[in-house]
Order: structure tokens, then C-alpha cells, then sequence
């Protein structure tokens, strides 16, 4: 039970994440994950194993969309991109999440600890 | 200079990704573009060249792990996809052009034969229609099959039309009790057994007819 919840919250908390950095503009994997980790000042960090199967994910969703392009260095990389979708499941997914933290905030004080 | 496709490749080497030659491609492309990059911003920090790819590496996580998540989550993408080709499309090209054919048919004067069985209940033959469902049948069947789908998937294609009228039929009960003041008609299951009959089960009698040459003639595949 323990571990389904704790799943379910890193799932859940790795879709928003993601789909949050890309409704800023259209990312490619190794920038998704450092500005992750720059964000939350490494509170989360994303291994290969965890981010790459969480993107093909939403992409088999539909939410994002992946198109192969060059970056600035010239490189050819798979850049991911929200779809209107994705941007439909973001505002729902925000206000659960905000909903989570007051529901936790009145029960354990979370915000003032 | 690292070969950092190939290290990829190494690493998943034995994982069974299973995917077709062209996405796993495209999966190594990306890993590889990562890793690079990984090791790269590493170097930029001053970090040696074997400490950055030992890093790189450990820091990409159990590669195992890493394959059964793509290969999930790919399984899911290739099954929605193979379905809708499969089934979904097959399936509404034969109702499209099984309804097309009907409509052309009674705009052109075209006028089912009735059968009486008594005062309430009718038989009504669109025989021309019924004649050239076969043909529709085997067509659905053939583009399922040939888009891979199984012998399952490719016989639900075929009668897909029969499936659809099944469910209007259902949904004219409640709707008919509710707008039409005769509905106590519908009620009758001697009308509901020839509506039934005219409708779905002779329609999808002559589609299977149709389908099942076609299901013998491919190589069989396993039902489901």
C-alpha cells in the first residue's frame, strides 16, 4: 500500500514536471531532465530509466509530440513538444496537485514546517 | 572520441526491447544524444574522461529497468496504433461503404422486397444490398489482415456494420418510448425478431460469407 501511493505520487508528480517544462516551449530529453533538476535545485532528478519511458508515455497518451531536429550545437535530437491535449490535462493536473498540498498543509502543517 | 550509439547498443544488448528496426533505431539515437551530453557537461566541469563515463553510465540506471520501461510504454503506442489499423479502420470502411451503398440504392428506386408473415410482421430484402455485402465483408477482412491484425480483429472488421446496426437497434428502444406514441409496437419481440433478422443477422450472415474465404485463404494466425 505504502509503496502504491509513494508510485503513484513520483508518477504523478513526474507528469507534472514534464508537461509543465514543455508548456514552456518544446524541449529534448537531457534538457528536460537538467532543467528538472535546476528547477527543484536537485530536490528531483531523473535517471534515463525513469524519464525516457515517462516521455514515450505521454506520448502514446497523445500529450506530447516528439519531432527529430537540430539543436543549438548543430545535434539531431528528439525534441518534445505539448500537444492541445496535453495542455487540457495540465490545468486539471495543477489544481490536483495544489488541492494535494492544502489537503497535506491542513493536516500536517507542511508549509509552516 | 566515444561511440556512444554503440555503447548504448552494448548496454542494451539482451534487454528484449522489441521493437521494430526503425524505432529501436530511434530509441538508441535519443539514449546515445543523452548520455553525450551527460558526459560532455561532465568534462566541461573538469571531470576525467574515464570518471565521466563511469559516471554517465551509473548514473543512467539500471539499463534493464530502463528497457522494460520502454517496452512498455512503446507496447502501448505500437497496440493503439495496430488496433486502429486493424480494426478500428477496416471496421468503419466497411460500414461507410455497406451504409453508402444501401443510401445510393434506395435514392436510385431501389425497393426492399417484403416478405409478410402476418399483419405486423414484415420480412424487408434489400436483395441487390444483401448481393454485394459478401464482396464488403471480405474486403474489411482483407484490410485487417493485411494490416497484420488477427483472424479475431479482421472477422469484427467484416461485421463491424452488423455490430453498429445491433447498436442503433438498441438505442431506438428507449428513444422510441420517450418521441413516439406507437412505441408499445416496438415492445413486441416478433417485431424486434425480424428487425433483428433484416438488420443484423442476415446482413452479417452474407458479410461472413464474404470474410470467410479471405480468413482461410492467409496463413492462419493465432484467434486472439
Amino acid at each position: 500500500m505504502g509503496k502504491r501511493i509513494h508510485s503513484q505520487i513520483a508518477r504523478g508528480s513526474a507528469e507534472l514536471a514534464i508537461l509543465s517544462l514543455l508548456a514552456e516551449q518544446p524541449r529534448y530529453g537531457y534538457e528536460i531532465a537538467r532543467r528538472i533538476e535546476e528547477k527543484t535545485q536537485g530536490a528531483l532528478r531523473f535517471k534515463l530509466a525513469s524519464l525516457y519511458p515517462m516521455l514515450y508515455e505521454l506520448e502514446s497518451r497523445g500529450w506530447v509530440k516528439a519531432r527529430w531536429q537540430a539543436n543549438r550545437a548543430g545535434r539531431d535530437r528528439r525534441y518534445y513538444c505539448l500537444t492541445a491535449a496535453g495542455r487540457r490535462k495540465l490545468a486539471p493536473l495543477r489544481r490536483e496537485w495544489r488541492y494535494f498540498f492544502k489537503a497535506l498543509d491542513c493536516l500536517a502543517g507542511v508549509a509552516h514546517a | 572520441m566515444h561511440d556512444w550509439h554503440r555503447i548504448v547498443r552494448e548496454r542494451l544488448a539482451g534487454t528484449n526491447l522489441n521493437l521494430s528496426a526503425c524505432e529501436y533505431a530511434e530509441v538508441v539515437g535519443e539514449l546515445a544524444g543523452h548520455v553525450e551530453e551527460a558526459y560532455e557537461t561532465l568534462r566541461e566541469c573538469g571531470i576525467s574522461v574515464a570518471e565521466a563515463e563511469k559516471r554517465v553510465l551509473d548514473e543512467a540506471g539500471d539499463w534493464s529497468e530502463l528497457a522494460r520501461g520502454i517496452r512498455h510504454s512503446k507496447a502501448e503506442v505500437n497496440n493503439m496504433s495496430q488496433r486502429t489499423k486493424t480494426l478500428w479502420l477496416p471496421g468503419l470502411f466497411t460500414l461507410a461503404t455497406v451504409m453508402a451503398l444501401l443510401n445510393v440504392l434506395t435514392r436510385t428506386g431501389w425497393q426492399p422486397r417484403i416478405i409478410w408473415i402476418n399483419s405486423d410482421i414484415e420480412f424487408a430484402l434489400y436483395l441487390p444490398w444483401l448481393a454485394v455485402l459478401p464482396l464488403f465483408g471480405a474486403m474489411g477482412a482483407w484490410w485487417s489482415l493485411r494490416a497484420g491484425g488477427r483472424r479475431l480483429e479482421s472477422l469484427i472488421s467484416a461485421l463491424f456494420p452488423t455490430a453498429a446496426f445491433l447498436g442503433v437497434f438498441c438505442l431506438i428502444l428507449p428513444v422510441s418510448l420517450i418521441v413516439d406514441g406507437h412505441a408499445h409496437v416496438m415492445l413486441r419481440m416478433a417485431y424486434w425478431a425480424t428487425a433483428l433478422c433484416n438488420w443484423v443477422i442476415l446482413p452479417g450472415v452474407v458479410l461472413l460469407l464474404g470474410a470467410l474465404p479471405v480468413l482461410k485463404l492467409r496463413a492462419a494466425r493465432p484467434l486472439v
